[in-house]
């Protein structure tokens, strides 16, 4: 019995898996093997996962994910411009 | 397939090969990378609450919601350092019932009282500019799964670092009364901070530098802290309690009043000017939410999901 196995890597072993692709197989052996010849003939990354399909659980209202009012002072953005305005002052002590 | 013996796991950290936790390790490595990790957890759960006592008395909303963005990070990577520790062998449970006991240690910095803004916006710079120092150094450990989250930890200490540096100009820029809260926060952390990197002479027999954990000494740190900070915090007109300190321009190195080590010893063996209020908040709050802990255990019923 054939079942779906979602394919992950990582480029170096620090980095996070990242999904790469799918693919159908019989057992999680063939799907590895299956992995590797479907997506990495030409890259060489430094670990392989295969999952299947049906132990993944994604999340269905993706909406929850939107920040319900303004969060932009958890983003780092929120400070660009700080070695300006550590200038600033330090020239407005001087 | 590697050799269980030490000598063969001494040849894969020298051929500087990453660790995993499913690999054979010996237990001098295991045990030495459990110490260190259940540290650095236990230092982000309890420095999370220095900073928390400011949250309702944060000077604007802003600040109040960057500061309690700030205080959930610091929780949230306990979480995920307690879980890269737990594969060394000891259950989140037993880590956080001998934190609160005093079994364990967290970091000396937290071990003192939060008693100003100023404390805030040193604390945000200071002592997360600290840290982060020794935590980039991390990122060339031997033992992978740990780098793997400091990348994320590190992710975020450095908006951390910018959330204190900014309210630090906004002191340094400010009255002569903000500018005073700053300077006392320096006069009353700087041996602490100082403190905070560990004494020179520990490295010959620091094994986790020794099976490459670490990848630089104390002293390499607190350099690196010194020559990165001391400069910008005279440039902005304050000045740091230790008359010997200075820059050997020669040298690049930074000389220095050698701090009491006593105190440190003191300070993190239970002894500190907070450690038990501070330990005191933890063990209520890991009492008062035993039944969170509980209702977790039985998942989402479908009929409240």
């Amino acid at each position: 019995m054939h079942a779906l196995y979602e394919v992950f890597q990582r480029k170096n072993v620090t980095d996070p898996m990242i999904h790469a692709g799918s693919v159908e197989a019989a057992d999680p052996r063939m799907a590895l093997l299956l992995a590797k010849e479907t997506f990495f003939r030409r890259e060489h990354p430094a670990g392989i996962w295969v999952a299947r399909r049906d132990a993944l659980h994604p999340l269905a209202e993706t909406d929850v994910l939107e920040p319900g009012s303004d969060k932009s002072y958890r983003a780092i953005e929120a400070y660009t411009g700080i070695a300006k305005k550590r200038q600033e002052v330090e020239e407005h002590l001087k | 397939m590697n050799e269980h013996t030490e000598e063969a796991f001494r040849g894969r950290v020298e051929r500087g090969e990453l660790i995993e936790a499913g690999d054979w390790m010996p237990d001098s490595y295991r045990l030495g990378v459990l110490k260190f990790l259940e540290m650095h957890a236990n230092s982000e759960i309890m420095g999370a609450l220095p900073e928390r006592e400011w949250i309702p008395r944060a000077p604007t909303l802003r600040r109040k919601m960057s500061l309690t963005a700030k205080v959930q990070d610091e929780v949230g990577h306990a979480q995920l350092i307690y879980s890269v520790a737990q594969d060394l062998g000891k259950s989140r449970e037993a880590m956080l019932e001998d934190l609160i006991a005093g079994k364990t240690k967290f970091h000396n910095v937290f071990h003192y009282p939060t008693e100003s803004w100023g404390d805030v916006a040193l604390i945000g710079w200071l002592i997360d500019g600290a840290a982060l120092v020794t935590q980039h150094a991390l990122l060339k450990s031997n033992y992978a799964p740990y780098v793997r989250i400091l990348k994320r930890i590190c992710a975020e200490e450095s908006l951390h670092l910018k959330h204190g540096e900014d309210i630090t100009l906004e002191l340094a820029a400010g009255t002569p009364a903000q500018r005073a809260l700053f300077q006392d926060a320096l006069d009353r952390w700087w041996e602490p901070i100082m403190h905070f990197f560990g004494p020179s002479y520990a490295p010959a027999n620091d094994s986790l530098l020794m099976w490459r954990f670490k990848t630089r000494s104390n002293e390499e740190l607190r350099q690196e802290f010194l020559n990165r900070y001391v400069p910008r915090i005279w440039s902005l007109g304050f000045t740091l309690p230790d008359p010997e300190l200075r820059e050997t321009t020669e040298t690049g190195t930074w000389t220095y009043t050698e701090p009491d080590w006593n105190v440190l010893k003191q300070v993190v063996t239970g002894n500190g000017p907070a450690t038990a209020r501070r330990l005191a908040l933890r063990r209520a709050s890991y009492a008062e939410h035993a039944w969170v802990r509980a209702a977790l255990q039985g998942g989402i019923r479908a009929d409240v999901a």
